[in-house]
């Protein structure tokens, strides 16, 4: 009876060691710091908890060409990090086939503060953001079954999801948190701005004048520290007769809505030309220009352009000095977030 | 020892064999046009003397809930199934087991909001099954496609995408069948007819709408029809 239980002890013994060799190593968390001041993010962690295995999976999902049909186009293509994550120098991006978006890329940053996705805000979760232009037929145009069976059959990929989620399991989910994860630790808070704020630089003088005005003229819908309220607006911008694009009515139906699009963030403008929800200004100059003399108004412009927005000559060349304080050369240079191998800088691609 | 061994051995048969004893109990859900069933790619003709072939049917069941003649109401737990007519396993829901009658049967057509606001689901929500809209987040609660000479689409296609989570075009339906006799049997007959789609509460003509892809408006009147396509077939 005695070596019966002994011989049993031994055997639990032995069987827990044996699991406990077997158990996939832990991932190891990441811990998300909120820049000072900034508000408490949309983004809810604990239903995905930061791991440097799931940062890895989602940076090798975020530049893998097989996402996209023909296997030609990866998320960074069109979200080019020396452009802080937009297309550089393109008012429409690249789909696959010759084909054209229809509307500018945003920028990538700080969207652990944002809850609603896309120029209409039509996508309510980050992790749903990515399916729009993996399965749009005019962006990436892959189907999310033959995605699944792509990374499914990659060695390196079912190491990497075992790594970060403990078991081998391969599915939708965990494709958008693992992308949700490496998305979420781009964080742009390094400008000269953010360094003036903390008390570590100081602006000159066409600066600091060009932040009075800002204060006084553009941060009631740009707001600091995001410079987003995010909230859909009406600017002023004609129907574009191609695209025919109605902005946020497109998603609400309410006729209210028509022409409002998502209030952008202004952080890294220098670097995110050009302009407007469909690229349609070329540079800072023209999207002035509309502000003070080309604004179309109509009934659901917002109601502090009753006026448009008067800006003199002077005025725009110290707001110009201003928005440059916003450009953050830490973030986009930050090797965490460069495409494997790839060179800093504007690269040819394709054209 | 051994005989301690012996003795959960036999209470493990025993409870294995007790279990048989209770009936496993179901619902299987039947596809009609009409009168006749449902077969994918055949020419028919629904309510409003339109021919038309369907190509998929496909539709989210949730939420479901046993009621007893006490009006008790027994909740299942957090299921969510995706009936598919090209797939016939689809169409049968397993009940979890129990001895207690049962006078009615509750369960919500679509997903509730919760489940479309939370990111990405897994299984038969899991947007790879297609009834997801990703550009406008939301699930497709029901789909039916097809064919119809009636429409002036290319190859003369119908597509109905029917879903809206937010106020103002929720479509979310709550159904309610009574069990005749009060008195569930093994395997409860659930009669799902295509031509409430068509003329329910108002007439939907092929030839003048053949397609529904987003919330609003014309996705609420179908589903104000197909909310009637239930029924319980008479043992």
């Amino acid at each position: 009876m005695k070596k019966t239980v002994i011989l049993g002890l031994a055997a639990m013994v032995l069987l827990v060691i044996i699991s406990w060799m077997n158990a996939p190593k832990k991932p190891h968390p990441i811990a998300f710091s909120i820049p000072k001041g900034w508000p408490k993010p949309a983004y809810d962690f604990k239903s995905n908890p930061l791991t440097e295995e799931g940062f890895a999976l989602g940076k090798k999902l975020f530049y893998d060409v097989r996402l996209s049909k023909d296997n030609s186009i990866s998320c960074g293509t069109c979200h080019q990090q020396f452009a802080a994550f937009t297309t550089f120098d393109h008012p429409l991006s690249h789909g696959i086939n010759n084909q054209q978006t229809t509307r500018n890329a945003p920028a990538l940053q700080n969207l652990a503060w944002q809850s609603n996705f896309m120029a209409d805000g039509g996508i309510t979760h980050l992790d749903l953001q990515p399916l729009a232009p993996i399965t749009a037929e005019n962006e990436m145009a892959e189907s999310l079954e033959n995605i699944i069976a792509k990374i499914k059959a990659d060695k390196a990929y079912q190491t990497m999801f075992l790594a970060a989620y403990g078991d081998a399991t391969i599915n939708t989910q965990r494709v958008g948190k693992a992308l949700s994860q490496f998305m979420l630790l781009m964080i742009s808070s390094n400008s000269k701005y953010d360094k003036v704020m903390r008390g570590a630089d100081s602006f000159n003088l066409p600066e600091k004048l060009g932040y009075g005005i800002f204060q006084q003229k553009c941060a009631s819908c740009h707001p600091a520290p995001l410079f987003t309220d995010n909230q859909y607006r009406n600017a002023g911008l004609p129907l574009d007769d191609v695209l025919k694009d109605l902005g946020r009515m497109r998603i609400t139906n309410q006729p209210a809505d028509s022409l409002k699009f998502r209030v952008p963030s202004l952080r890294n403008i220098a670097l995110t030309a050009p302009y407007g929800h469909d690229g349609r200004f070329f540079a800072l100059s023209n999207v002035f220009e509309h502000y003070r003399k080309q604004m179309v108004l109509g009934p659901t412009t917002d109601p502090q352009f009753s006026n448009r927005l008067p800006l003199s000559n002077f005025e725009i060349g110290q707001l110009k000095a201003f928005l440059n304080t916003l450009t953050d050369s830490v973030f986009i240079r930050d090797p965490r977030f460069s495409e494997p191998g790839a060179a800093a800088g504007p690269v040819n691609h394709g054209h | 020892m051994k005989h301690l061994l012996q003795y959960i051995l036999l209470l493990c048969l025993g409870l294995s064999a007790c279990s048989e004893v209770q009936a496993q109990k179901s619902i299987s859900f039947q596809h009609f046009v009409g009168n006749q069933p449902l077969v994918l790619e055949d020419s028919i003709k629904n309510g409003n003397a339109e021919i038309l072939v369907v190509r998929r049917f496909k539709y989210y069941v949730s939420n479901l809930v046993l009621i007893d003649a006490q009006g008790n109401r027994q909740s299942l737990p957090d299921t969510y199934y995706l009936i598919n007519e090209a797939e016939p396993n689809s169409k049968k829901i397993i009940l979890p087991n129990s001895n207690k009658n049962y006078s009615a049967i509750e369960f919500v057509l679509g997903v509730d909001s919760a489940r479309n606001c939370s990111g990405i689901q897994t299984g038969v929500l899991d947007p790879m099954q297609g009834m997801f809209w990703t550009w406008n987040t939301g699930y497709v609660f029901a789909k039916l496609e097809g064919s119809s000479p009636s429409s002036s689409l290319p190859a003369h296609a119908f597509t109905y995408h029917i879903g809206g989570f937010r106020t103002g075009e929720n479509v979310l339906k709550t159904i309610r069948l009574e069990i005749p006799g009060s008195s569930l049997p093994n395997d409860l007959q659930v009669k799902v007819d295509i031509n409430a789609w068509f003329s329910g509460n108002s007439s939907l003509l092929i030839a003048e709408r053949p397609v529904c892809h987003s919330p609003g408006n014309l996705a609420m009147k179908i589903a104000a029809n197909y909310a009637q396509m239930f029924s319980i077939i008479q043992p």
